[in-house]
């Protein structure tokens, strides 16, 4: 194998996903801030000073989220040159996510090259990656690049910058939110598997610094509600007031429940925030065709992830641990640490840390069964062949519907400033701060321009996302 | 094991990948040489009632933002409201008659008004139509007045 195949076989994978992140990103880019949490976010930034974001006296505490945002802000800058910085915040950390996989992956044959470009499928279609793609919202997006990067340098060699480098990106992930914690569970990972660039002093001071936070988290809010938001049980969602009422005084099973929710998400697409909404459209006859593409594909991918991961931990134990094998450990640990973070309610954007381990174990277990396919008697090959270009087919299906659920999203933001406006207005009539940012803002809110959803022929309009039905 | 099944096996994954990608670039491009296709929004549109008719609710505030007044009367037509006829009617009544939610909030916010007169009573035709939904927001932003529905007739012509 030549170094000139490596290279042209990345850059083939690299083309082929080119299109789906350009469209998101586009679409990021025209997409108007809304006026739900985005004005209350500038009202803070405007107000406070910077540094009060660093005091832990909110359960949202995202430090440098806020700073970032308020450095953006109050910068001596056009509206136009904010507006765009805001939404380089959440478009940088998409490409950089894409890059970091591609890059990792490497792909230097084409069965590599196809599993790589069905695992960036896998990514960008999965609910945890789609979730987290709202503007301003610029949390976990951030930690889930980061994540990778620190998983690439402790499976590379060791130099003198990986520490730092690591600590630094856990901080950073931190920062933006908790869910940066997860990170700590891939150091942890590494250090077990005996990964080239895992040491035990990195394990030890990320674990410190983890619990450092945590103790600061909880000195600092001590009181914490029992359930911070809605939450989703069986078929039906609770409010915090009957959830608290029903579950407060034995909360345990339903945090465990929670936490569940947020794993099978991740691994199943179901449930969604709790509620079995897919298996109940199902049972009731009213499924449309993305909830059997979601089900469908997400269940194939596990099943097939999960008879891969039993035979590289099962090679492991006998001829040591490989970047492959490791995988199998972060993803689990990934996923235990984004239920245990999300115990008092599930949202999909909770999973987003997980999800990028999600894709990396999708890859090599498609490389894995592909290899397997190859070696098959022709009849019995091309059966299975087919197979795997429906999976890999099925969540490139996803894959355009998180483009298409961007557009809907950017026609909601705007729908929002259309019909919304006068009300907030008078809601708010106390708050000048408030009030003078949505005047500032009610330009690129109402502005003709903003991407709408592609109007499939009726056959397809159900096949590509919930959003898109809903737009219609 | 030949190299040939296994670079068949890398295509076969990579031919869902191309057949995406070349789906997004086509749409996207296409999007960008034809932004106002029907595939990709509402056909263009030039009077507050086409705006409505077609549900876009971003051309109808347009509209009313560069001088066109909520309230003014416009000049519709419906197959069964008006009889396939002209009739010259509110905004805030041919939004409900078009079930267009979001331009019926957005003309509440920009001053519309319920008045119980013909073509201008859009609470009573929401009652009319059984849009339950649209006949409390009607009544939660629109302040109707208290009297009773006009005849039900066709509108004002």
């Amino acid at each position: 194998m030549t170094s000139t195949d490596r290279g042209t076989w990345l850059a083939i994978a690299a083309l082929v996903v080119a299109p789906v992140v350009a469209a998101i990103c586009f679409t990021l880019w025209n997409t108007p801030l809304p006026i739900s949490e985005a004005v209350a976010l500038l009202e803070d930034v405007s107000r406070k000073p910077r540094l009060d974001f660093l005091v832990p006296d909110t359960s949202y505490y995202r430090p440098l989220y806020h700073i970032a945002l308020s450095t953006i802000w109050n910068a001596d800058l056009s509206l136009d040159a904010r507006l765009a910085a805001i939404r380089l915040l959440q478009i940088v950390p998409v490409v950089a996510l894409v890059g970091i996989l591609l890059f990792h992956l490497r792909p230097r044959t084409s069965l590599e090259a196809g599993a790589a470009a069905a695992a960036t499928a896998v990514l960008i279609g999965s609910p945890g990656f789609r979730d987290n793609l709202e503007i301003p919202l610029t949390y976990t997006i951030v930690g889930m690049p980061l994540a990778l990067a620190v998983w690439h340098l402790l499976m590379a060699l060791p130099r003198w910058w990986h520490t730092p480098a690591v600590i630094a990106m856990l901080v950073i992930a931190l920062g933006f939110k908790e869910q940066g914690l997860a990170i700590v569970a891939l150091v942890v990972a590494a250090w077990v598997t005996r990964a080239p660039g895992a040491t035990r002093a990195q394990a030890a001071s990320t674990v410190l610094l983890a619990a450092g936070y945590v103790a600061m988290r909880l000195a600092w809010h001590n009181h914490m509600a029992t359930f911070e938001q809605g939450i989703g049980f069986g078929f039906s969602e609770i409010d915090t007031q009957t959830a608290t009422a029903r579950f407060g005084n034995f909360p345990y099973p339903i945090y465990a429940y929670t936490a569940l929710a947020t794993v099978a998400n991740v691994i199943f697409s179901e449930p969604t925030s709790g509620i079995f909404s897919i298996v109940a459209a199902i049972a009731g006859g009213t499924a449309e065709h993305w909830q059997f593409v979601h089900l469908g594909s997400s269940v194939g991918l596990t099943v097939l992830i999960a008879f891969w991961a039993f035979a590289a931990v099962s090679r492991a134990r006998h001829e040591g641990w490989t970047d492959e094998s490791r995988s199998v450990i972060v993803l689990v640990l990934t996923l235990a640490a984004c239920g245990a973070l999300s115990f008092n309610y599930s949202r999909d954007r909770l999973g987003g840390m997980a999800t990028p381990f999600y894709a990396l174990a999708a890859y090599y277990a498609l490389l894995a069964c592909g290899r397997r396919v190859a070696a098959l008697p022709p009849w019995r090959l091309r059966a299975a062949a087919s197979g795997l270009m429906l999976l890999a087919g099925l969540w490139h299906v996803r894959a355009i519907g998180t483009v298409e659920a961007v557009k809907v999203t950017a026609v909601r933001n705007q729908i929002e400033w259309l019909t919304g406006l006068p009300q907030r207005t008078r809601e708010f009539a106390d708050r000048p701060v408030y009030l003078s940012i949505l005047e500032i803002l009610r330009a690129q809110g109402t502005a003709e321009s903003t991407p709408h959803p592609t109007n499939y022929p009726e056959a397809l309009m159900g096949l590509f996302s919930p959003a898109n039905v809903q737009a219609q | 094991m030949t190299s040939s099944r296994l670079g068949m096996i890398g295509i076969v994954l990579l031919a869902p990948a191309v057949l995406a990608a070349s789906a997004v670039f086509g749409l996207e491009g296409w999007r960008l040489v034809r932004p106002r296709s029907p595939l990709f929004g509402t056909p263009q549109t030039f009077t507050l009632a086409e705006a409505i008719e077609h549900h876009d609710v971003a051309r109808a505030y347009a509209l009313v933002r560069d001088g066109q007044r909520p309230d003014d009367l416009i000049v519709v037509s419906h197959p069964t409201l008006t009889a396939g006829r002209p009739h010259f009617v509110s905004p805030l009544w041919w939004a409900v008659a078009m079930r267009d939610e979001h331009t019926m909030l957005m003309l509440l916010g920009a001053g519309a008004t319920i008045r119980h007169v013909q073509g201008r009573d859009a609470d009573c035709l929401a009652d009319a139509l059984g849009a339950a939904a649209m006949q409390r927001l009607l009544r939660r932003y629109g302040a109707p007045p208290d009297g009773p529905c006009p005849e039900a007739a066709a509108p004002t012509r």
